[in-house]
This record gives structure tokens, C-alpha cells and sequence, in this order.
């Protein structure tokens, strides 16, 4: 019954994009194709807020009823406004469908081993068991969206935007599972293949040598690895390439249309990642470059801004808010520092413009670029960006700003220099925060094959398909937390959310088995927390701040927790260490040297 | 030379360098080692892999016809002498020893495993590993035979002669007694994979 809700809910939900992007009146087959991507995300993002507040709104009866509402209304109004039918496809669009079709066919065994991967292994990536799917299996788990404020001890879970941990808390909430959620990225790895073709298309290109840029994107291997993993650094590059894309229109055209999409697809990055306003600042370049070059009049620069501002703030300043209300900043748990002065105080340095950094971070780039950055092993040297990127993309989009000399200045300015902001506002720390670097730049490669003879050519396309070959051979292997070996894996797919740290979970379903009860579990500092949920989600997660010694073991008392979960022994934890001062009221029950869980006794004599 | 000949020659000199630089080839290396890795787990496991000596029955041609195990570490009277003697003579026999199979093993089940082409070394042997490729009525140390207190780990490549007769397959032994991790397995170019089809069917049930 389930997997039908899911069904359904994604009908409905790309059927409004479908229909929503008609009503734009958008002409092009791309243009539509990414409209109704970023339309059925937004109405995710709505929805699940809109009606997951409510109690018992997150539930999947009354999303797909909502979503089924939203998709009457647009039927609706495209059939009043006489937009129902598909239009003809512009010329040559075909010939890009079919690279489209060439592209995901040829690699479909890649497709087919992470799908197989995803419905076989568990989650077992260091940040989606640290946030992205906390949340969601929370709410999914409580039947509504609620904020965590000091009841939960990851600050992330607390803090974070979480835009597209909603939209894989849409699958988890309609499925009751993660499956699906981790196997999300797959949908973003076509959606990133359709944005670089439509700009391919933009270029002049045709739709063989863009196939070839398709490809080496498609087989990055950071994008392999991303497509089975419910992270949000895929999703994130692939909604800045559409954004810019859109803005790139707006700059050659000036359609109003193509503002909003690009206001809508910033908007939802800013409510998904801290590093999403400053990518929305870094929007506005190719905004200012039209209605500089178009001697457009103050009042429409007004509006103009106004287009573009409404959708960032709509998807994108929830999050901002709830945490100003809840923290007093609207970062947590980030801190803003501006010019010395720290503007809100918080646990970490925001993710933001880090090239007044010293020139260490550049020189960690270009390491990452090349595949060079060892750590950590799942970002790169094993699945990093791929050769593709500094031995062919970046020199042939030198080529082209040599070669092409009329019309490169509005490809640096509407395309260039958002993608260096982009690339500049980001700690350069993780190679993955830098996959849209492959997806801006690989359509130039594509134009070097454009540009060549039939034999020049040739050559290219050798060491393209070893580009590919090789980043494949090094992608499709599961090297993360200690999945070398599928006995291990196909063993614990039946109770583990965590391969790596499996005795860790272990405790968790033990004692879930043996009280035959979900389980209550305060929890200290604790990385990784998702596994602590149990199966579909069960346990509840409780957190005492660590003020004084005597009030924590009054208010520990309070939970009525049953175990204390921390990381750390007692010289790192405050909390194991009060623990262990106390054995009267807590026993050790299990440790592996970086988690420490004691058993809480209760009842008269051991309650704290 | 043509005029954009330049580039595609640095472009293949380029990656001729990348390919070649340590961590690529530690990359690809380890790949390869994790997806030969994967090619194994996949397959199923001839062996029953219990306490004792366990035993494979290979037809002329490498296929599987029979594998059973016996508890020498428990019972002096295993049924593994009367196994052997009741073996056609046209078929291969593995043994590989898991745990202990020594604490027990009686004359006859060393007279079995001489039979078989093996020696009378496991003897006393407690706890130690041990793998043994013979055929029926080969006779005392005309097969290939393996004893060690560390894990055994051995491939066979098909052709290879034994007891002058080539293998029809490739065979991959291990054997691990009590102190060297307790397992015993074998794997065949013949493959059988009872693995990779028991995870399809976890992963079509998980979706």
C-alpha cells in the first residue's frame, strides 16, 4: 500500500510541474523539462510545510490530498487558459532527447547497481545519518513537523534548513522507509544531465558533441556515489546550474519568467544550506548585467529584484526565521562573523565566503580538482571530480574565452563569475561542495569537440570514454564506514541502519528487543544519530543541557530516559563523566572507545 | 601537423600522467581488488562450513555434486571414511578444515584422507587449518595438501595439474581453524551464485 502512496504523491507532484511550467508558457521542451522540476520541488517544500505543521498533517493521506488539490487547480487553470497541450518540441530538441536517452542508456548498468545497492544496503554516509534523515524520520515517525530547540542535542537536526531533507522526508513519510530517500540523488543525476544539455543547446552545440559532456557528467564519479546517499550537495549543484541557467536567460532576453525560476530554484537552495544566500547574491550578477546592458529604467530594476526576491524569501526564509524565533540566530548553529565582528554567535564557522581565508583553501581546491584530497576517502581520491574536470573541462573553457571572441563576455558574466562566487563562498575543505564546477564547465568541452577536426576529434573522444571507464571503475565500489565486503553488508540489512558502526546499533535493537518497547535515549553530544531512531523510527531522542552536575541528574530523572548515549569518555563528555561518577544510577552498558551508553536504572532506589 | 592538433596531443599526454600517477593506480588497484572482492562474496560458499572437515565432491568437469561436513572434532565415528569409499573415482574431492577437525580424527578418517592423496599430518593438529585437492584412490601424498596454524588461502587455476591430472576448474580454498577465524570455503570458476540472487531478493523485498 505504500509504495502506492509514494506513487501517487510523485504522479500528482510532477504532474502540477508538468502542467505549471505549460501555464508559464514556456516554449522550449528544457526549459519546461527544468520549470517542472523546480515547480514539483517547491510543491514539496510547500506542502509538507503548509500541512505537516498542522498535528498530524505529515502524514501521507493529507499530502497526497494536498498535493492532489494543488494539481486540480493547476488542471484547471491550464485548461481555462487553453495551455493543456504539450507544444511541438523547437527544432533540433529532439536530437538533444535522444543524447539525453543516449547518455542515461549507456550508463543504465551504473543506474542499476546503485538502485540495487539502494534497496539493499541501509544509509551508511556520514551526514545523512548525522542530519538529513533525522529530522524527517521524526516527523515522519510523530505524523507532524515540529521544531527540536534544546530537546535535541545534534544542533544540525535543530538548526539546519531543511528544505531537501523534506523532500526526502517526502518518500520516507509516504513509504515508511529510506529507501527511497537514499536513492533521491538518482532523480538529481538526470536532472543535472537535462540542465547541462539545455545549456549545451544555449551554446550552439549540437546534440552529438553534447552527448559527450552529458556523459563525463553523468560519470563523475562524486555524481555516482551522490546518486545513493541522501546527501544535498548533488541536489544543491544541480538547482545553482538550473538557477543560472535561467538567469543566463534572463540576461540574453529579459523574460520575466526566467527570473522567477531562477528566484524559485536560489530560494530553494537558501532554505536547504547556510551556503545558499550567498549563492543567491551571487544570482543577481547576471541580473545586473541585463538591466545594466538593457538601459532598463529604475522602476523596472525595482521590480526586477522584486521577481527575483519574492521566491527566494517564500522557499527559502522559513528555516531563517524558525531559528531567529527559537535561537535569536538565524543560523544556528552556525556563528556570522562580518568584518571581525560576530554578528550571531553560534557552534561553527558559517559556510560563507571563505576566500578572505588564507590561500590554503585555494591550494585544497585545486587538490580536489585533481583528486588529490585524501580526506575524506568518499569525497575524493576514490569519488572525487573525475580527470574530466582539470584536464578537459577547465582548458577548454580557456579555449573558449580565447577563441570565441564575440559574445564571451556575456558567458563570463552571466555564467563565469556566479560559478566563481559560488565556488569562492564555499570552504573548499569538501571536494563535494564543488560538483557544479563539472556541470558549468563540461559543456565547453563539448564545444572543443565541436571545434575540432574529424581526427583531432577522435582523440578527444578516446580519452573521453577513458575519462569515463576509469571514474566508473572507481565510483561503483562501496569504500564508505566499512562496506568492503556484501556478506557483511547482506547480513545486516535486516537491523542495521549503520553498517560501520553496527555494534553500535546493535545496542540499540537489543534493547529494543529485550524491553519489547521503543526505547527513550538521552543522548549528549552524539554524531551520529539517525541509527539511534531504531526501526521505522521508534525511539525517542531526548536531551538535558549539561548546566550543573545536580540539576542535569534532577532533569535526567525527569526523562525517565532508559539509556544515556554520548560520545565521547569522560575526559572529552561532561555528561560521562557525572555518569560514571554515579554508578548508582547509571550502568555502563556497552562502549567501543567513542561511545559511551549507559543504562539508566529506574525505580526508587536507582533513579537519579 | 593540423592547427588544433596541439591540444588533443597534451590532452592525451595529460591523462597518459594522471593514469599513471600513484593515486590513480592505488585508486584502480583497490577497485579491482574490491570488485573481485564482490565477485566472490557473491557466489555461494560449496562448503558447508561447520566444525570439522568439510568436503566437496567435484564431477569431472568442475561442477558441484555433493558437500557435506564432518565433525572429527567431536565424534571418532564421523561417517567421513564410509563417504569416501562409497566416491566414484572420476570426481575431485576438497577438504577444508573449520575450527578443529584433529581433537577426534580417527586412523580411519586419516586413512580416508590418504586415501584421498592426503598424509596422516593433521594429525594432532588441534585447531590448526587445512585443505586438501585429491581424487578416490589416489593414495598417500599424490594430491595437493595444505597445513597451517594461520588461515590457508589458496587458488587453483583450472588446468593446473594434480596428481597428474588438470583441474577442470578454478578453486579458491579457504580454511581457518579455531585461533585463525573459523570458517571454511570454496569457491569455483564453476560459479554458483546463491549469494547474489539471496541479495536481490533482500533488496526486491526491502523496496
Amino acid at each position: 500500500m505504500r509504495p502506492m502512496y509514494l506513487g501517487l504523491s510523485l504522479a500528482l507532484i510532477m504532474g502540477s510541474g508538468v502542467l505549471g511550467a505549460r501555464l508559464l508558457g514556456l516554449r522550449s521542451f528544457w526549459d519546461r523539462f527544468l520549470a517542472a522540476v523546480l515547480i514539483a520541488l517547491a510543491k514539496v517544500v510547500l506542502l509538507s510545510l503548509g500541512i505537516g505543521l498542522f498535528p498530524g498533517g505529515y502524514r501521507p493521506l493529507p499530502l497526497l490530498l494536498g498535493a492532489a488539490a494543488l494539481f486540480l487547480v493547476l488542471l484547471m487553470a491550464a485548461l481555462w487558459t487553453g495551455r493543456i497541450a504539450a507544444p511541438p518540441l523547437e527544432p533540433g530538441e529532439i536530437a538533444y532527447v535522444r543524447a539525453m536517452g543516449a547518455v542515461l542508456g549507456l550508463t543504465l548498468p551504473i543506474w542499476l547497481w546503485i538502485i540495487f545497492n539502494g534497496l539493499l544496503l541501509p544509509p551508511v554516509y556520514w551526514d545523512e545519518l548525522y542530519y538529513h534523515l533525522v529530522a524527517p524520520g521524526i516527523w515522519a515517525r510523530d505524523a507532524q513537523i515540529h521544531f527540536f530547540g534544546p530537546t535535541m542535542g545534534n544542533p544540525f537536526v535543530a538548526g539546519y534548513p531543511a528544505n531537501l531533507n523534506m523532500v526526502w522526508g517526502w518518500t520516507m513519510v509516504m513509504t515508511g522507509t529510506d529507501v527511497w530517500a537514499d536513492l533521491g540523488g538518482l532523480s538529481f543525476v538526470v536532472t543535472g544531465l537535462a540542465v547541462l544539455l539545455a545549456f549545451s543547446r544555449k551554446l550552439g552545440l549540437e546534440a552529438r558533441h553534447a552527448f559527450w559532456a552529458g556523459l563525463l557528467f553523468v560519470t563523475t564519479p562524486m555524481v555516482i556515489l551522490h546518486a545513493k546517499a541522501s546527501y544535498i550537495d548533488l541536489p544543491m549543484s544541480v538547482l545553482f546550474a538550473i538557477a543560472s541557467y535561467f538567469l543566463y536567460l534572463y540576461a540574453t532576453g529579459g523574460a520575466r519568467v526566467h527570473l522567477v525560476l531562477g528566484g524559485m530554484a536560489m530560494g530553494l537552495m537558501v532554505g536547504a544550506k547556510y551556503s545558499g544566500p550567498y549563492l543567491a547574491i551571487a544570482g543577481l550578477v547576471p541580473i545586473f548585467y541585463y538591466l545594466k546592458t538593457a538601459w532598463i529604467k529604475r522602476q523596472t530594476w525595482i521590480s526586477a529584484l522584486f521577481l527575483y526576491g519574492v521566491p527566494v524569501v517564500l522557499l527559502g526564509a522559513f528555516w531563517y526565521i524558525k531559528n531567529l524565533i527559537i535561537y535569536g540566530n538565524p543560523l544556528h548553529p552556525m556563528r556570522l562573523t562580518v568584518g571581525g565582528v560576530a554578528l550571531f554567535g553560534g557552534f561553527y564557522d558559517s559556510d560563507a565566503f571563505n576566500f578572505t581565508k588564507p590561500e590554503n583553501n585555494w591550494v585544497t581546491l585545486f587538490k580536489a580538482m585533481l583528486d588529490l584530497e585524501w580526506y575524506p576517502q568518499m569525497d575524493s581520491y576514490y569519488s572525487g571530480l573525475g580527470p574530466q574536470l582539470l584536464l578537459l573541462a577547465v582548458p577548454a573553457t580557456l579555449l573558449f574565452l580565447v577563441k570565441e571572441r564575440r559574445g564571451r563576455w556575456l558567458y563570463v558574466i552571466t555564467w563565469l563569475i556566479p560559478l566563481f562566487l559560488s565556488v569562492a563562498s564555499l570552504p573548499a575543505r569538501y571536494p563535494r561542495y564543488l560538483l557544479h564546477l563539472n556541470l558549468f564547465l563540461l559543456p565547453f568541452a563539448a564545444w572543443l569537440l565541436q571545434d575540432m577536426g574529424r581526427w583531432s576529434r577522435r582523440v578527444v573522444q578516446l580519452v573521453m570514454v577513458s575519462f569515463a571507464a576509469y571514474s566508473v571503475l572507481i565510483a561503483t565500489p562501496i569504500y564508505f564506514v566499512h562496506v568492503s565486503n556484501y556478506r557483511v553488508a547482506a547480513r545486516t540489512v535486516w537491523a542495521a541502519h549503520l553498517i560501520g558502526v553496527g555494534a553500535q546499533d546493535a545496542v540499540v535493537q537489543t534493547l529494543n528487543d529485550e524491553l519489547n518497547r521503543p526505547v527513550r535515549i538521552l543522548t549528549g553530544t552524539t554524531r551520529l544519530t539517525y541509527p539511534l531512531l531504531g526501526e521505522r523510527w521508534q525511539n525517542q531522542l531526548l536531551h538535558v543541557e549539561p548546566t550543573d552536575e545536580e540539576s542535569w541528574l534532577l532533569r535526567v530523572k525527569e526523562t525517565k530516559a532508559d539509556l544515556l548515549w554520548v560520545d565521547g569518555a569522560v575526559d572529552t563528555s561532561v555528561e560521562a563523566k557525572w555518569a560514571e561518577k554515579h554508578p548508582e544510577h547509571f550502568e555502563p552498558y556497552y562502549s567501543d572507545g567513542i561511545v559511551y551508553v549507559f543504562r539508566i536504572r529506574q525505580g526508587e532506589e536507582g533513579a537519579p | 601537423m593540423r592547427r588544433d592538433a596541439w591540444f588533443p596531443l597534451l590532452l592525451l599526454a595529460a591523462a597518459v600522467l594522471f593514469f599513471l600517477a600513484p593515486p590513480r593506480t592505488h585508486a584502480v588497484n583497490r577497485a579491482l581488488l574490491w570488485w573481485s572482492d564482490f565477485a566472490r562474496e557473491a557466489q555461494s560458499n560449496m562448503l558447508p562450513s561447520e566444525r570439522g572437515l568439510n568436503v566437496a565432491v567435484l564431477d569431472a568437469e568442475g561442477h558441484l555434486l555433493e558437500s557435506q561436513a564432518f565433525d572429527t572434532y567431536l565424534n571418532p565415528d564421523s561417517g567421513f571414511p564410509a563417504f569416501v569409499a562409497a566416491l566414484p573415482q572420476d570426481v575431485w574431492v576438497v577438504v577444508a578444515v573449520q575450527d578443529d577437525a584433529a581433537t577426534s580424527l580417527a586412523p580411519a578418517d586419516l586413512a580416508a584422507l590418504q586415501s584421498l592423496g592426503g598424509s596422516d599430518g593433521l594429525a594432532g593438529k588441534l585447531k590448526w587449518s587445512y585443505i586438501l585437492v585429491g581424487r578416490p584412490g589416489l593414495g598417500p601424498l599424490a594430491g595437493r595438501e595444505w597445513l597451517d596454524q594461520g588461515r590457508l588461502d589458496v587458488a587453483l587455476a583450472a588446468g593446473e595439474v594434480v596428481a597428474d591430472k588438470p583441474l577442470p576448474t578454478d578453486l579458491r580454498i579457504r580454511s581457518a581453524g579455531y585461533d585463525a577465524g573459523i570458517f571454511a570455503a570454496l569457491n569455483t570458476g564453476k560459479a554458483d551464485w546463491a549469494n547474489l540472487r539471496r541479495w536481490i531478493r533482500v533488496a526486491l523485498s526491502r523496496s
